[in-house]
């Protein structure tokens, strides 16, 4: 696949003269017009890169988005900082190679003519960049997900856009615009690592919250911080749990509860703490159990006081949990990415389960099924044992 | 990022306020220039200051470099407890300017810091900071990054004749000028477009076209300039590359000609463009003759 910049000249034409070329961009079907424009070639090659196709049209613009961040950094990882941040770039790639795209994108095969100052304005924020820099490539179509994708990429094995993911396709559009073009902040990775991963411990618990109302307000909170000291200085963590206790706030205070707990445990005590509990996790399996087959050759922690753990938990999801319970409080009742402790009557002993985060996933069993929605003190029959609920925590 | 005109909750060593007296703070920075990288070479130089200085060699605190191109969303901290580093930066990761804060940061909460420097304003406060917190900060100044403009590829002059296209038949507009970009726009209406397309090639035209619409164009940002002031232009291409010009004919842009009372616009204009009137009536002569 070619890639064309556009040169210099035709981006100041076509720049300047918006109000009289922008209704093409709602007309023509292709970019012939542009070449039409000049007495030579407005493009340039840059450079030649293995054929690609961006995400296909969808309904969800956030998801459609989400996807060509990573499709764009994927496919042009190999272009600099540097010429990523050139407006000829991304004026080319929207105005030749995926012209059809972007107007796709913008559904500018059906979009009403509104009025010529704003509209003109538009096209240029959209294939063009509006101001210079920064201020443009998080505007411009395409040089918006190749900036997002490389905010967010991380060398690391898995997923390489697990920050992306964390954001969500919800309101894509506003987040990136939040994040990475309001605050300066969101350049560094350390930052941004800790912002999304805050706001995945939401999202992962299924906790609905807006952009308007959480993610912009915590980033604001976050941005006046800055004032007094210098973000960059703390780790991922830190940043981590500045973000999710801002956003708890608003949520009790939304809520109207008074959940809210404020300790004074340090991360340095929680790391502690659980190096402790799994050094003396003992892991045994639940082989042939009868009485609750939906646990069967599930690792079982057994923590030393008769609890026994379903759900091994990873050293990283205990101190997740641990920023939950600080900030948002214990929940009031059994919901996917709780911690459990169940008293089995029959028996007389206690049992810990890890509620998985997503239902009916490969680690879901029916007995969460019975628990999710009970309170501390309701109770639940499976098989022939009776459940109470002892503890909830997140 | 630069710390202007801020106000911190806690006493701060710098230049911009008097929390502590008879001591100072700075950074010393020098640029070389790799084949790949910018070299930055930092020299703290924190004097009178022996509880400052007490923290940093109790790791209480560090010395910290704060690097950041807003232009390609470059941003990283450097730190050190020593009062020397070098860092380099890929040239592929920077662009236009960098902007530096050289600065004395808390790598732990401090309690009860106290200090015979501190105004007396402070004394008898308790006075603690939270990790993060800057104690002292210095500005140095940005680096241009002056790149070569054809990186991706295209033309190399500091300015671009753009036609406006008519919206009206008989409109006519004067010849209008923007200098906020990487170039200096030249804005004309299609006749005149067509007329200086017509001439471009020929050398004889050359310095008339010159004279007729890059001519006023200089004047206009002298103006500008000297209304104004330098520092929202001195990243921009234009700027720098003018800037170069100078520097290698041993002139200082903006002292012996920018601000230099003697000089009016016109004259400064027809310095930097090499005398274009002069030519010009050389150029018309010979297309006469011809």
């Amino acid at each position: 696949m070619k890639l064309y910049i556009m040169k210099q000249s035709a981006v100041d034409y076509l720049k300047e003269n918006m109000r009289t070329y922008y209704i093409n961009y709602y007309r023509k079907t292709d970019n012939d017009w542009i070449y039409e424009l000049f007495d030579y070639d407005p493009f340039e090659l840059f450079m030649e890169v293995p054929e690609f196709k961006l995400a296909p049209y969808m309904e969800k613009k956030g998801e459609m988005d989400l996807q060509n961040c990573k499709i764009m950094y994927t496919n042009l990882m190999r272009i600099s900082e540097s010429q990523a941040s050139d407006e000829r770039l991304w004026a080319g790639l929207c105005n030749s190679t995926f012209y059809k795209y972007c107007r796709m994108r913008w559904d500018y095969q059906s979009k009403k003519l509104k009025n010529p100052d704003a509209d003109a304005d538009a096209i240029i924020s959209r294939f063009f960049f509006k101001g210079t820099y920064r201020s443009g490539f998080y505007r411009n179509t395409l040089a918006k997900c190749w900036w997002v994708g490389h905010g967010t990429y991380q060398e690391i094995h898995g997923n390489k856009f697990e920050l992306l993911d964390a954001l969500g396709a919800d309101d894509l559009s506003t987040k990136m615009t939040d994040l990475f073009y309001s605050n300066t902040f969101a350049s560094n990775p350390t930052i941004i690592k800790g912002i999304c991963k805050g706001w995945k411990l939401f999202t992962d618990r299924g906790i609905k919250l807006t952009t308007r109302e959480y993610f912009r307000p915590a980033l604001q909170y976050m941005n006046a911080l800055g004032g007094g000291i210098l973000l960059d200085m703390l780790d991922e963590d830190e940043i981590k749990e500045i973000f999710v206790d801002y956003i708890s706030q608003l949520y009790n205070k939304d809520k109207g509860e008074t959940v809210f707990v404020k300790t004074d445990d340090s991360y340095d005590d929680i790391e502690d703490e659980e190096d402790i509990e799994v050094e003396n996790a003992d892991i045994i399996f639940m082989q042939g159990n009868n009485d609750a087959e939906e646990v069967e050759e599930k690792p079982v922690q057994e923590f030393g006081v008769g609890i026994k753990a379903v759900g091994a938990s990873q050293k990283k999801d205990l101190k997740e949990a641990r920023i939950l319970n600080k900030v948002m409080g214990k929940p009031k009742e059994i919901a996917c990415g709780c911690s459990v402790i169940l008293h089995i009557v029959e028996d007389d002993r206690d049992v810990k389960y890890d509620v998985p985060k997503e239902k009916n996933g490969q680690d879901w069993y029916a007995i969460y099924n019975q628990m999710l929605g009970k309170s501390i003190g309701e109770s639940f029959r499976m098989r022939i044992k009776t459940y109470i609920v002892k503890d909830i925590s997140w | 990022m630069e710390i202007r005109n801020r106000l911190f909750p806690y006493p701060v060593l710098c230049l911009d306020n008097d929390d502590y007296v008879d001591s100072s703070f700075d950074v010393k920075c020098t640029v070389k220039e790799e084949l790949a990288n910018l070299v930055l070479d930092f020299e703290f130089v924190l004097s009178e200051n022996e509880e400052l200085k007490w923290l940093i060699r109790e790791g209480l605190a560090e010395f910290v470099i704060h690097i950041e191109c807003t232009y390609t969303a470059f941003r990283t901290i450097v730190k050190t407890s020593g009062t020397s580093i070098t860092y380099r930066i890929p040239k592929s990761k920077v662009n236009v300017e960098i902007t530096l804060v050289g600065a004395i940061v808390a790598a732990k909460k401090i309690s009860a810091f106290r200090s015979k420097h501190l105004n007396e304003d402070y004394q008898d406060e308790d006075i603690s900071f939270e990790r993060g917190a800057i104690l002292a900060y210095s500005n140095m100044p940005r680096i241009f990054v002056t790149k070569n403009y054809e990186e991706l590829a295209g033309d190399n002059a500091f300015f671009t004749i753009i036609r406006r296209v008519k919206t009206e038949q008989n409109e006519h507009n004067p010849v209008a000028y923007d200098i906020n970009g990487p170039k200096i726009k030249i804005l004309v209406d299609e006749e005149i477009y067509d007329e200086y397309a017509r001439y471009r090639n020929n050398g004889n035209m050359e310095a008339l076209t010159g004279t007729l619409l890059v001519m006023p164009a200089v004047i206009y940002m002298v103006e500008t300039l000297r209304y104004e002031g330098t520092d929202k232009f001195k990243s921009l291409y234009w700027y720098q590359k003018i800037s170069k010009a100078c520097k290698l004919q041993s002139v200082d842009f903006e002292e012996d000609l920018l601000f230099s009372d003697s000089k009016a616009a016109v004259e400064i204009a027809q310095d930097l463009l090499k005398l274009p009137i002069n030519r010009a009536f050389e150029g018309l002569a010979r297309v006469i003759e011809e």
